[in-house]
């Protein structure tokens, strides 16, 4: 087999390979997540003692989501705002934040941040089993190959967040009374 | 009539477009995903489909080395029976069966030569954090290294030096075999297998209990077939064997403070062909201790781990006891630097059971190895990342070693990085290299140890580039260029030709490519080839005695090549991998290709069957040069799988 033969099996391969690309129509998991976290704002209402500008959406600990978010916020208006995507690692990086993503590993390690987030009128946002027990007004699920989302109004309550009925009919669950509290079950048996 | 049809068609569309406002940003919308699903109603995105390749672990690896993780789902969607076999799965290793208890499996080359006592001695392999590597010859034990493959997180494969962080021997790569949390496996698990050349069952019961805490227990059971001889006759490998563990987990993933103790017991029988039964029985425990702080997280390990080997016909019988302690701390020193740094100790006591043909001394000893490190990790800008490491690490025999580490990663956006590294790892004496006394006849020496003997080293130097250019594809290439200094030869000892001792001069270097890749073509049809090449030139060093020539450093094919392919079809599963392995050289085994399959059906959540055939191409085909080797049969069984 020639050179030349080679080098147009190689193109038609090429070209077979990009064809598929193209046909695969799926979307990456953090593309599906940042798409999510944007939209999301459209559906809260933040109490009036929040900073109105810049709209300030922040991840910790998932740089893949967080890429995703770069991209997306520069082109992107929240109520006639500004997005502004921050990485937040720290309590102190709290301040003007809105929407509060925390990724899939972090959980466990970012409890000092989560902790803060929680006294603070910030929507906050998980990727984890434990999402809501933990505080989360928002919690990520993977179904088949869709990603979906439980709300618990019990936090957003204490957030201080409205959630308009629309996000809570997309939801594939939402939490609406208080969990049972574990020292009156078994400390106080009545 | 047409013409105007169709030029009328062209100047409506032609209007659109430019009275678009901003006709340019539309189409570039159009192709970008992004900005597809920003605009979608929340209905819309909730039922978008992802692809499950964006999270493949290869992908999200930060780690700036040449690293393969095999997934859970990979190996459950393989069928394979042991972890030998789900080590076929990564595209950066080879893998050759020797016969139904014996493998030889290398990163990098340095694979075994058997009949110059050489064992794959250079890569480190451990279970949750628990070495599995055997200090009295160097290697392991692949009939003893168990677990229960449902449990089984993931098994990050590195190829490369990894001493820094992991210590002596993970000299051409690191195996980490990493169970799930008990957290993640409650309820009740049945696996039965039922085959020509295998009958095994598990069962595995987890739950949960207090506020967070979990535990399972498990025992799992197997018959092995025996391989053949040239002849077709029985290789005389039959074996089996028994395995019971548990873990318990306290603390749920969110809690400041987390405890782990795990523990298994295993208790073989292994054909010896005409020397009747031997067997090895082997238990361990563990416990860590895991605690994430405001600014640092610690961690304390410690296990121990008993083996009894019977005597096999070609060696000597013996018992290991290590006991380690481990202690790791990672922390922020500002913005910009991540800090890990540890300490460790451990004891192997052995006792060996010496032969009128083998014997060690001393036949008894406590071998100690102390570690000390530190890692920093600098951010130096938001692209580029700088990795320091180094280890001091002390073994009985040749005293402290010096293990540094240098990566550098750059990572111009999220779905690429390139990484350069340099480090140097070695391979510590062991009794065999240093006690040895080896009498053909029962009673001359004709072969010793040379009590000097200096560690195998390696000054390793890697280029890697991953990336995932489009969600439904991800790759990565890696080129090495090892260095290697002290090889193990075999020279006269001084004053004579008899007896032989062993000694370390053999030098030279090997380079190589690793590549592969994960290409989701459609929703439901997953592609993943890999490919990997080695040379070696080694050469021995002035003064040495050239006995036994240069392949006894190891007989490794400087070729592999493997084709995943994984299929869904509903509740149908059709998953293969093709592999090619080249030639060994010397002794010679030629080359081969084979081919493994599983199809399954989920009949509902709780059962799914299977049918899993490997090694399908040949009626046998030999790994390993015969006669030392057996031939590896075709093998087909059926498996349920019920979960409640």
């Amino acid at each position: 087999m020639g050179k030349a033969r080679i080098g147009a099996l190689l193109i038609v391969f090429a070209c077979s390979f990009v064809a598929a690309v193209a046909r695969a129509e799926t979307f990456s998991v953090d593309a599906v997540k940042a798409a999510f976290l944007y939209r999301f704002a459209s559906y809260v209402e933040w109490p009036a003692d929040s900073p109105a500008s810049p709209f300030v959406i922040a991840v910790a600990g998932d740089e893949d989501v967080a890429g995703q978010l770069e991209t997306l916020v520069p082109r992107m208006l929240v109520n006639h705002q500004p997005v502004q995507l921050r990485r937040v690692v720290r309590t102190a990086d709290l301040d003007g934040v809105h929407i509060l993503y925390i990724g899939p590993d972090a959980l466990g390690r970012s409890r000092t941040l989560r902790n803060a987030a929680l006294e603070r009128p910030i929507l906050l946002v998980t990727d984890d089993v434990r999402g809501l027990d933990a505080g989360a007004v928002i919690n990520f699920v993977e179904a088949n190959r869709n990603v979906r989302f439980e709300i618990s109004l019990i936090a957003a309550d204490r957030a201080r967040l409205k959630i308009d009925s629309a996000l809570l009919s997309v939801a594939a669950r939402v939490e609406r009374r208080p969990p049972a509290i574990r020292s009156v079950d078994e400390g106080n048996p009545q | 009539m047409i013409d105007s049809w169709y030029l009328k068609l062209l100047a409506v569309a032609m209007t659109g477009l430019l009275a678009a406002p901003a006709s340019s940003q539309l189409l570039a919308d159009a192709s970008d995903p992004l900005t597809q699903l920003s605009r979608m109603s929340l209905e819309e995105l909730a039922r978008v489909e992802v692809t499950s390749v964006s999270k493949s672990a290869q992908s999200l690896s930060s780690a700036p080395a040449s690293i393969y993780v095999i997934t859970h789902e990979e190996i459950q969607r393989s069928g394979v029976l042991s972890i030998p076999e789900a080590l076929r799965l990564a595209p950066n290793l080879q893998v050759e069966q020797i016969n139904s208890q014996e493998y030889q499996i290398a990163a990098r080359g340095f694979g075994s030569h058997l009949e110059f006592q050489n064992f794959s001695n250079k890569i480190l392999i451990l279970i949750d954090g628990r070495s599995v590597y055997n200090p009295l010859f160097s290697g392991v034990a692949y009939d003893a290294l168990d677990v229960v493959m449902d449990d089984i997180d993931r098994i990050e494969v590195i190829s490369g030096p990894g001493a820094t962080l992991w210590g002596a021997n993970a000299m051409n790569g690191v195996i980490n075999i990493i169970t799930r949390k008990a957290q993640e496996t409650t309820g009740a698990l049945v696996r039965a297998t039922g085959g020509d050349q295998e009958s095994a069952i598990t069962a595995r019961y987890g739950g949960e209990f207090g506020d967070g805490d979990a535990f399972r227990v498990y025992a799992k059971a197997f018959d092995r077939a025996p391989t053949e001889i040239e002849s077709g006759e029985s290789g005389g490998d039959r074996w089996h064997k028994v395995q019971t563990g548990f873990r318990v987990d306290l603390g749920d993933p969110d809690d400041t403070n987390r405890f782990t103790i795990q523990g298994d017991y295993q208790d073989a029988t292994e054909n010896a062909g005409a020397f009747g039964e031997v067997g090895f029985r082997q238990h361990d425990l563990l416990g860590r201790w895991e605690h994430d702080g405001q600014r640092a997280d610690t961690r304390l390990q410690l296990f121990i781990d008993g083996t009894d080997r019977e005597q096999p016909p070609s060696g000597v019988g013996f018992s290991l006891d290590t006991y380690d302690i481990d202690f790791q701390q990672s922390l922020d020193l500002g913005e910009r630097h991540r800090v890990v740094w540890g300490l460790g100790r451990r004891y192997n006591d052995y006792d060996i059971e010496n032969t009128p043909t083998l014997a060690f001394d001393p036949e008894h000893r406590t071998l100690e190895l102390t570690n000390v490190f530190a890692q920093d990790t600098m951010v130096l800008t938001d692209e580029l990342k700088l990795t320091l490491g180094l280890k001091f690490e002390q073994n009985s025999y040749s005293g402290w070693s010096t293990l540094p580490d240098l990566r550098f990663s750059w990572s111009p956006d999220d779905s690429s990085l390139v990484w350069a590294s340099a480090a140097r790892a070695i391979r510590s004496p062991t009794p065999l290299d240093t006690d040895v006394h080896e009498r053909a006849d029962g009673v001359n020496d004709f072969l010793i140890g040379d009590p000097n003997f200096q560690p195998e080293a390696v000054n390793a130097f890697e280029l890697g580039y991953r990336a995932q250019p489009h969600p439904s594809i991800s790759w990565s290439l890696s080129s090495f260029y090892n260095d290697y200094e002290h090889l193990r030869t075999i020279e006269p000892a001084p004053g004579g030709f008899i007896p032989l001792r062993w000694g370390n001069l053999m030098e030279g270097n090997t380079y190589g490519v690793e590549v592969w890749a994960n290409w989701q073509v459609t929703k439901w049809w997953r592609l993943s080839p890999g490919f990997r090449s080695l040379h070696k030139r080694l050469h021995f060093s002035e003064g040495a005695s050239q006995l036994l020539g240069l392949e006894q450093a190891g007989n490794d094919p400087s070729k592999r090549a493997t084709l995943k392919s994984s299929m869904d079809f509903g509740r149908w599963t059709l998953d293969a991998i093709l592999r090619y392995v080249g030639k060994l050289p010397s002794p010679e085994n030629p080359s081969y290709t084979e081919l493994g399959a599983r199809v399954a059906w989920r009949a509902s959540d709780a059962l799914e069957l299977s049918i899993v055939g490997a090694n399908l191409l040949d009626e046998r085909h030999s790994e390993y040069a015969l006669p030392t080797a057996r031939e590896i049969r075709r093998s087909i069984y059926a498996e349920l799988r019920w979960t409640f």
